[in-house]
C-alpha cells in the first residue's frame, strides 16, 4: 500500500467517523419526534439519485412526492422509465423545498448536507440514513434494512430474493467467460480517474467475472489514472461511461468523452483493449449507481460484453 | 555575458538534465535507464523504436519533462513581472485573473464534454477532445484579463492599484461564477469530479500540443524581457519617477501584463492550477542577491523550472507514483517553505 | 544649448474644481538657480511636475526654447529635463551603482547596455555630490544625507539642461543642507536651468540667484533674493510672525519668532 492511497484511506476513515458523529448526534436528539410519525409513510422524499431507487423499488412511485432533479438522469427514472408524472423535481437538498413538499419520510445518502437534515430533524420530520453501499451485497442489505424503516419486509424480501436469484445467473454466465483483465476509465480532458477495491465498480466487475486490474495493483477506492498506467496495465477491457444526456447533439454511436479521448489518443493507440474494440460504455446513471440496481448495471455490462463476443466471434468466422 | 554568466548557465544546464533524466526514470510503471535511453534515441531517429506501449510510455514521460520544465519557467517569470509591474513581492499571476478565468474556461469545457452543450464542443472538434480544456481555460485566463487591463484602464491610464482592485473584483465575480458551477454540478458526480481535479492541476498525460502550447507562450514572454527587464528597475521608485528617467511607463505595463498573462494563462492553461511557483521563485533569486530585473527575469526562467521539476521529482521519490497532484504538492510544501523564507528574512518584510 | 523655459498659464486641478495652480507664468533661464518657496499646499511640487511634464495641466503651455515639453515623449523630455523627486520608496535591492545609472536610461541603448560615457557619467556624478563612497552599496543602507546626495548625483548624471529639484533638504543637517545648495548653485552656473523648491528660505536667499513665491496656486512675486526677502512679499504669505534680519555680510535672513507668552494674571 503506497503512502498515497494510505493517506487516501485515512481521509475517507476522517470523513466516515465525522459523518458518523454527526449522524449520532443528530438522531439522539430526535428521538422524541420520531415516535409520533406514521409507521408506514405516504409521503416520501427520496433526496439522491440512490434514495430514489430503493424509494421507487419498495414504496412504488405513487408514495413519492419529489424527487431531486439530478435524480431523471442518475436514477431509475431515468428516459422516462417509469414515468415521474406529477412528481415535484427540486434542485438541491436544501430543508425549504423539502418542507414545502410537506413529506413524512425523507431518505438521504450519507454525505448529504448534515445542516439540512437537522433542520427537517427539529420540525419533526423523520429522516432516514442510507449506509454507504460499496458493493452489490452491500446495496441488497441496505434493501433490507429499508424494508424495516419503510415497514415494507416482505416486498423488500421479494425483491431480494429476486436480486439474488439474478446476480446468481450473472455469476454462472460469467464462468463460461474468458477471465479478462478490466479497468473503469473517465477523463473529461483534465485527468483520467478510475476505480479500486471496496467500489461500486470493483463488485459490478466481480459479479460479471472480470478482474479489476487497479484493485490488482493496489488502489483502494477511487483514484487517477495516467496514461501511462492505462499502458503499462494494457488491459483486455476498458469500461466507460455514455454521455449523461444523449440529446440531439450527441448520438449513440459518438460514445462519451472518456471514449472519445481514449480513442483519440495517439499514445494509446497500442493498448489491446482499443486494438481489438473491447470497449464498454455503460449508460451513464448505471455507471454512477450506487443502489441494488448495480445489478441491473452488471446485466447491462454481461449484455454489451456478450455483445462484444459475439461481433469478434462472427468477425473472425469472416476472416476465415 | 561575463565568464560567470557562462558559468552559471552551464550549471542550469546540467542541473536541469539531470533532474530531466531523473524526473523521467520516476514514474508510475517500471522502466531502466536502458529503456528510457533507447526510448529517446528512437524519438530522436538514432535507434529502433522500443516495443509499441514501452516506446509511449518513454513519450508520455519526455512530454511529461518538458511539459514541468515549461510550465515552471512560465509561472516564475510570470510572476516576476507582475511583482515588478505591482512593485510588490506578494503580487502573482492569480491577482489580474489568470487562474481564476482559466479555471472557468476549464469548468466550461467540463461541463460541454460532460453533456451539458455537447455541440458546442465535440461537434467537428476532429479528435481534440483532449485539448477542450486546454483552450478553454487558455482563453478564458486571456479573456479575463483583457477583461481586468480594459477596466481598470477605462479612464485614461490604469494605476497599478486601480488594475489591483479592478483584479480583485473580477476575480470575485469569476469565482462567483465557478462555484456556482461547483454547486450546480454538486451531485453530478462525474462533472464535479473532474472540475474538482481539474483545480489540483497535473502535469501528467501531456502531449506535443500541451508543450508546444507552453513553450510558444514562454518564447514569446521571454522575448519581451529586455522590453521590460530595465524599466521595471527604474519602476521600483515609482510610476512618474521612472518616467521622469525617460521609461514609457505605460507601454512597460502593457508589456509586461500581456507577456506575464500570456505564459501564464498558457501553463495554468496546460497544467491546471499550480500557485506559488510563481510567487516564490522571484522572492528565491531575490534572496540569493539578484534582486535587479535584469538578473531575476532571466533567472526566473531556469530557476521556476528546476524548483517545479525538483518538487516533481522529490514526491515521486517520496512517496511513490504520482500520489500528489502538483497543485497539491505545491501548496503542502511551498506554504510551509515560503514562511521559513519570512521568518528567516524579516527585512524582506519592510519593502511591502 | 537650453536657454529658457518658460511656463505660460498653468491651471492645474487634481479634483474638478478645486484649483491647485490657478494661471501660473514662470520663466526660468540658464545659468541661474531659481527657488520656488511658499507655504504648504501652494502648489510648489505640482508646479514642478507640470514643468517636468509628469502632470498635464487643465491649460496652459509649458516650453523649452518654443517646444512644447508635455507632447514630448518619455524619452525626449528625460533628455533635456531632470528631475529630484522629494520622496523615494526605500529601495531595498537596488545598488547605488544602478540607481544612478537609472539617470542615463534614457541614453543607453536597449541591447548594447552602458558604455564608458554612461560609466563616466555616473562617476562624475557621484564625484560631484562627494557620494564616491556610497559606490557597492544598496540604496536602503544610506543615511538620510548619503541617500539624497545620491538621488541628486543621479539627476547630475542624467546631465539634461534643466534640473528640477523637490526639496532636497528635508530630513538633513545643516552641513548637507548647505552642501546641497552648494551643488545646486554650482550646476547652475556650469550652464543649467535649475529650479528647487524649498522650505528654507534662508537657503535659498543665500545661494539663488532669483526667487519665484507661490501662493494659494497663484505666483505672488518673483524677483532678485533682496527683493523678495521683505515683509511687504513674506508676511501676506507666510504669516505676521516673521523677523528679518541681516546677516553680518549684510544678506537677508528671516527667522519665525514665538509669541511672547505672558504669565496670567491671579
Amino acid at each position: 500500500m503506497s503512502l498515497g492511497s494510505r493517506l487516501r484511506a485515512a481521509a475517507r476513515f476522517a470523513r466516515c467517523t465525522a459523518l458518523t458523529a454527526l449522524a449520532l448526534a443528530g438522531c439522539s436528539r430526535v428521538e422524541e419526534a420520531q415516535h409520533s410519525a406514521p409507521l408506514r409513510p405516504i409521503r416520501i422524499v427520496p433526496a439522491s439519485a440512490t434514495a430514489v431507487d430503493y424509494a421507487v423499488a419498495l414504496a412504488g412511485l405513487e408514495r413519492i412526492v419529489g424527487v431531486p432533479q439530478q435524480a431523471v438522469e442518475y436514477s431509475v427514472l431515468h428516459e422516462g422509465r417509469p414515468e415521474p408524472g406529477p412528481i415535484v423535481r427540486f434542485e438541491a437538498y436544501l430543508a425549504e423545498p423539502i418542507l414545502a413538499l410537506r413529506p413524512d419520510w425523507v431518505l438521504i445518502d450519507p454525505w448529504q448536507a448534515p445542516e439540512t437534515t437537522a433542520r427537517l430533524r427539529e420540525v419533526g420530520v423523520r429522516v432516514s440514513t442510507l449506509p454507504s453501499v460499496r458493493s452489490v451485497e452491500e446495496s441488497i442489505h441496505a434493501l433490507e434494512w429499508l424494508g424495516g424503516e419503510l415497514d415494507e419486509v416482505e416486498r423488500a424480501a421479494k425483491l431480494i430474493s429476486g436480486l439474488r436469484a439474478r446476480v446468481e445467473k450473472l455469476r454462472a454466465a460469467s464462468r463460461t467467460r474468458p477471465r479478462r483483465r478490466a479497468i473503469a476509465y473517465s477523463n473529461f480532458g483534465g485527468a483520467g480517474s478510475t476505480a479500486g477495491t471496496g467500489t461500486t465498480v470493483d463488485s459490478l466487475f466481480e459479479v460479471v467475472g472480470l478482474d479489476n486490474a487497479m484493485a490488482v495493483r493496489g488502489l483502494d477506492g477511487h483514484g487517477g489514472i495516467t496514461f501511462e498506467d492505462l499502458l503499462a496495465l494494457d488491459p483486455d477491457l476498458i469500461v466507460v461511461s455514455e454521455p449523461l444526456r444523449m440529446g440531439e447533439g450527441a448520438s449513440g454511436d459518438r460514445g462519451g468523452a472518456s471514449e472519445r479521448l481514449l480513442r483519440s489518443e495517439a499514445s494509446l493507440s497500442g493498448l489491446r483493449a482499443l486494438r481489438e474494440d473491447q470497449l464498454v460504455a455503460l449508460p451513464a446513471w448505471l455507471f454512477a449507481t450506487g443502489s441494488h440496481e448495480l445489478v441491473s448495471a452488471a446485466e447491462e455490462l454481461a449484455r454489451r460484453i456478450d455483445a462484444l463476443d459475439a461481433r469478434t466471434r462472427a468477425a473472425s468466422k469472416e476472416t476465415r | 555575458m561575463t565568464r560567470r554568466d557562462v558559468a552559471l548557465a552551464l550549471g542550469y544546464g546540467i542541473a536541469l538534465g539531470v533532474l530531466a533524466v531523473l524526473s523521467m526514470l520516476l514514474g508510475s510503471s517500471s522502466l531502466d535507464a536502458q529503456q528510457l535511453f533507447g526510448g529517446l534515441g528512437a524519438m530522436l531517429g538514432l535507434a529502433e523504436p522500443l516495443e509499441r506501449n514501452a516506446q509511449a510510455i518513454v513519450e508520455l514521460r519526455v512530454w511529461r519533462a518538458i511539459c514541468t520544465l515549461g510550465v515552471g519557467a512560465s509561472l516564475a517569470l510570470s510572476g516576476g513581472m507582475i511583482q515588478g509591474m505591482f512593485r510588490n513581492a506578494l503580487a502573482s499571476p492569480s491577482l489580474i485573473g489568470v487562474t481564476g478565468g482559466a479555471s472557468l474556461g476549464a469548468a466550461f469545457a467540463i461541463l460541454a464534454l460532460g453533456g451539458y452543450a455537447p455541440r458546442l464542443v465535440l461537434e467537428g472538434s476532429g479528435g481534440l477532445e483532449a485539448f477542450a480544456i486546454p483552450f478553454c481555460s487558455f482563453v478564458m485566463a486571456l479573456a479575463t484579463t483583457a477583461l481586468v487591463a480594459t477596466i481598470a484602464s477605462a479612464r485614461g491610464r490604469a494605476s497599478v492599484t486601480t488594475l489591483l482592485l479592478v483584479g480583485i473584483a473580477v476575480n470575485m465575480c469569476v469565482a462567483g461564477v465557478f462555484a456556482a458551477i461547483q454547486y450546480l454540478t454538486l451531485e453530478e458526480w462525474e462533472v464535479s469530479r473532474a472540475i474538482l481535479a481539474w483545480t489540483f492541476g497535473t502535469l501528467d498525460d501531456r502531449k506535443g500540443l500541451h508543450c508546444a502550447t507552453v513553450l510558444l507562450a514562454l518564447a514569446l514572454a521571454t522575448l519581451s524581457i529586455p522590453f521590460v527587464a530595465r524599466e521595471l528597475d527604474l519602476l521600483k521608485g515609482g510610476e512618474e519617477d521612472a518616467e521622469s528617467l525617460g521609461v514609457d511607463v505605460a507601454r512597460t505595463k502593457r508589456i509586461a501584463l500581456v507577456s506575464a498573462s500570456l505564459s501564464a494563462s498558457a501553463a495554468v492553461a496546460v497544467a491546471g492550477q499550480i500557485g506559488f511557483v510563481g510567487l516564490v521563485v522571484p522572492h528565491l533569486i531575490r534572496l540569493c542577491g539578484a534582486g535587479s530585473y535584469r538578473r531575476l527575469l532571466w533567472h526566473s526562467l531556469p530557476v521556476g523550472a528546476l524548483f517545479l521539476l525538483g518538487a516533481d521529482v522529490l514526491q515521486r521519490f517520496l512517496l511513490g507514483d504520482g500520489a500528489l497532484q502538483p497543485g497539491v504538492m505545491m501548496s503542502l510544501v511551498g506554504g510551509p517553505f515560503f514562511l521559513f523564507l519570512l521568518i528567516r528574512s524579516r527585512r524582506e518584510v519592510s519593502t511591502w | 544649448m537650453v536657454e529658457r523655459l518658460q511656463a505660460r498659464g498653468i491651471r492645474f486641478a487634481y479634483a474638478p474644481g478645486q484649483l491647485v495652480l490657478d494661471g501660473v507664468d514662470l520663466d526660468l533661464s540658464r545659468g541661474e538657480l531659481v527657488s520656488l518657496v511658499g507655504p504648504n499646499g501652494s502648489g510648489k511640487s505640482t508646479l514642478l511636475r507640470c514643468l517636468a511634464g509628469l502632470a498635464a495641466p487643465l491649460s496652459g503651455t509649458v516650453e523649452l526654447d518654443g517646444q512644447s515639453l508635455p507632447s514630448m515623449s518619455p524619452q525626449e523630455r528625460a533628455l533635456r529635463v531632470a528631475v529630484v523627486p522629494q520622496l523615494l520608496p526605500s529601495l531595498y535591492d537596488v545598488l547605488v551603482e544602478d540607481f544612478v545609472l537609472g539617470g542615463r536610461y534614457a541614453r543607453i541603448d536597449r541591447w548594447a547596455g552602458p558604455k564608458a560615457s554612461d560609466r563616466e557619467a555616473l562617476e562624475r556624478g557621484l564625484a560631484a555630490c562627494d557620494a564616491l563612497d556610497c559606490r557597492g552599496r544598496a540604496m536602503s543602507e544610506l543615511s538620510g544625507g548619503q541617500r539624497q546626495r545620491v538621488v541628486v548625483a543621479r539627476a547630475v548624471a542624467q546631465e539634461a539642461p534643466v534640473l528640477l529639484v523637490d526639496e532636497p533638504t528635508t530630513s538633513l543637517d545643516p552641513e548637507h543642507q548647505v552642501s546641497i545648495f552648494e551643488l545646486l548653485a554650482r550646476l547652475a552656473c556650469d550652464g543649467r536651468i535649475v529650479l528647487v523648491v524649498t522650505h528654507e528660505l534662508n537657503l535659498a536667499a543665500q545661494f539663488s540667484a532669483a526667487m519665484a513665491v507661490l501662493h494659494g496656486g497663484k505666483l505672488v512675486a518673483r524677483g532678485s533674493v533682496d527683493a523678495m526677502m521683505r515683509s511687504e512679499v513674506l508676511t501676506p504669505v507666510y504669516g505676521e510672525r516673521l523677523h528679518f534680519g541681516r546677516m553680518d555680510d549684510g544678506r537677508p535672513f528671516v527667522v519665525p519668532r514665538a509669541r511672547l507668552l505672558r504669565r496670567s494674571q491671579g
